[in-house]
């Protein structure tokens, strides 16, 4: 959501108000699409503060629920010894959050290349310092 | 300085107790003695960040205390059965041993300090500081240096750390890697592998610092055989500290003899209550305050001596304002667990006895307590069947000929059991024992009486 231009922000902002505005009127048909009963918005976004979207549009949830760690069965596409450091790297902070497609990416790397190259080309400078946590980590 | 490295904590930190895994802030350190650590409570790492071997052996040391040590703050020490400074050195031990098991060669950890350290311990006659130190340099870089300077200020003690090493490196060489490393919870709150592993490592140190220096090769050997299993801890030739327990729970002593109160005699120099003259049938119209029952009882409470909560009913009665403390050592505790008791005082008393701690430990310390508290004219009574033994429980000559010297310079009265103690503060009543019932303290009270 955070990504919405200004005219799909302001639509959005009228269809998330009130049952009344939201509705939406196709400029080439000239349909006016209107919500059904129960109707509900859904919204996802990667910003690390809420806050940081329009006052008026978090206005319109009023439930707000963080996640910071991948699904379980997210992490099944992982091979077993990088599941568990995937899960709790999620919950790392800031630049030390690595997200689960790093991991599939270093997996998938490993598997033609050795973890070391693989590592360089995901971390750099720092893959020696990933390496080492994932050793400490299999103790 | 921020730090630009990456360290990944969270990937780390793979463990079985509910790890702290989010929050944590790298700090940058260095390789310096002191100068990196793992601190749970604040969650920081700190860390050098630098590029070479040493480093990032630090590193992968912080990383190993994040995986495997103890992150609980709410976990009751006093069941450890060790002293904080054994499981300090245990702990780096256990750690040091793993770094070869990442990858990392322990022998580069070093910063040129051992060998000063070694020798100063050494000159300062710190027996227990070297044996705690060594183990944490055992397998690192830094080991021989401070050996080498150990020996050069007491080479005896170099000799002594030899089987030292030889015992913890079984321990960790005869355990699974999955026990040593296993965060497992124990019912305590630790993890497995500290609980089994580092906790015996840290119990084997405190045994061997608790026993005396050695100056001979005799001591050595006496040394080395207490490390075997099943060995007797050596003779440490000292006290070992007085821990007075404070959380003990005390009741008033219900007894009129003794009390604040008064009593009334037919001649004196109070006429208090001169109608006592028609009420009472011997007109005894002088108040007289009841006399308050002084004096310090020490009671030996070791596995040799017996105190039973008749004979301390019976003494209370009979002198309710005397102060009694109870003491007994367990052989060899460096923990800090309490090993005396005020029994009573101040007109109340324990609710229940604590029992003793098998050996004495304590003797000296206590009669030193015993002198300080007692007032002008109090009498001290010491209940001892005259065996002083030291920290580790064996009998000595020396704490012995102390305490003889404690006794006479605060005419202290030896007594076998809370019956005479009794007899003789209640109704002072002269104890008729011999110096030869009270073993080495009465031949010690006679030898120096005899030189004197």
């Amino acid at each position: 959501m955070d990504r919405a231009s200004g005219d799909v922000l302001s639509l959005l902002l009228a269809m998330t108000d009130t049952e009344g505005s939201a509705r939406w009127h196709h400029p080439t048909t000239g349909e006016v699409v209107t919500p059904r009963n129960g109707f509900s918005v859904v919204m996802t976004t990667n910003l690390e503060d809420i806050d940081l979207l329009p006052p008026a549009l978090r206005d319109r949830f009023p439930v707000a629920i963080e996640i910071t760690a991948p699904t379980l069965r997210a992490l099944e596409v992982l091979s077993p010894d990088l599941r568990g450091p995937a899960l709790r790297a999620a919950q790392g902070e800031g630049a030390r959050r690595l997200s689960l497609r790093t991991f599939m990416t270093f997996d998938r790397l490993r598997g033609s290349l050795d973890g070391v190259r693989a590592a360089e080309i995901l971390f750099g400078e720092n893959a020696h310092d990933f390496l080492d946590a994932l050793r400490v980590g299999s103790l | 300085m921020t730090p630009t490295r990456a360290i990944f904590p969270e990937v780390a930190v793979a463990r079985d107790d509910n790890p702290p895994i989010s929050g944590w802030r790298i700090e940058e350190g260095s390789s310096r003695r002191g100068e990196a650590s793992c601190d749970f409570g604040r969650r920081v790492l700190r860390v050098p960040l630098g590029n070479d071997d040493l480093d990032r052996t630090v590193r992968m040391h912080e990383l190993l205390h994040l995986r495997l040590s103890p992150h609980r703050t709410d976990v009751d020490v006093s069941t450890f059965d060790s002293s904080t400074r054994s499981r300090e050195c245990a702990e780096e031990l256990r750690i040091n041993w793993l770094l070869g098991e990442v990858g990392c060669d322990p022998a580069i950890l070093k910063d040129g300090s051992e060998r000063f350290s070694g020798q100063r311990a050494g000159e300062l006659g710190n027996w227990p500081e070297v044996v705690y130190f060594y183990a944490a340099l055992i397998g690192t870089g830094g080991e021989r240096d401070f050996i080498a300077g150990v020996r050069k200020a007491q080479p005896d003690w170099a000799r002594a750390l030899s089987p030292l090493r030889r015992e913890l490196a079984e321990i960790l060489s005869r355990t699974p890697l999955r026990d040593i490393t296993s965060t497992t919870p124990t019912e305590s709150g630790l993890p497995e592998g500290y609980a089994t592993v580092t906790l015996a490592l840290a119990r084997l140190l405190d045994r061997a610092a608790g026993a005396a220096a050695p100056r001979n090769s005799d001591d050595v050997k006496r040394i080395k055989r207490s490390l075997l299993a099943g060995g007797r801890r050596a003779p440490s030739g000292r006290f070992a500290d007085l821990v007075i327990d404070g959380d003990l729970t005390y009741e008033p002593i219900r007894s009129r003899v003794g009390s604040r109160g008064s009593t009334y005699q037919v001649s004196g120099r109070e006429c208090r209550d001169p109608s006592r003259v028609w009420r009472d049938p011997t007109q005894r119209i002088f108040r007289h305050r009841a006399k308050r029952g002084g004096g310090v009882v020490l009671v030996d409470q070791s596995g040799s001596m017996d105190l039973s909560n008749e004979e301390l009913d019976a003494l209370l009665r009979v002198v309710p304002g005397v102060t009694i403390l109870g003491y007994s050592h367990r052989p060899g505790d460096l923990s800090g667990r309490p090993n005396a008791w005020v029994l009573a005082d101040c007109s109340r008393r324990v609710t229940e006895s604590p029992r003793g701690n098998v050996g004495n430990g304590v003797d000296g310390p206590a009669l030193e307590w015993a002198a300080r508290r007692a007032q002008a004219r109090d009498t001290i009574v010491w209940i001892t069947d005259g065996q002083v033994t030291d920290s580790n429980d064996h009998p000595s000559e020396e704490l012995s000929a102390h305490c003889a010297d404690l006794v006479r310079r605060h005419r202290v009265v030896l007594a076998r059991n809370l019956e005479e103690a009794t007899l003789h503060l209640g109704r002072g009543q002269k104890i008729t024992r011999k110096l030869g019932d009270f073993g080495r303290l009465g031949r010690a009270l006679t030898h120096s009486a005899v030189v004197s």
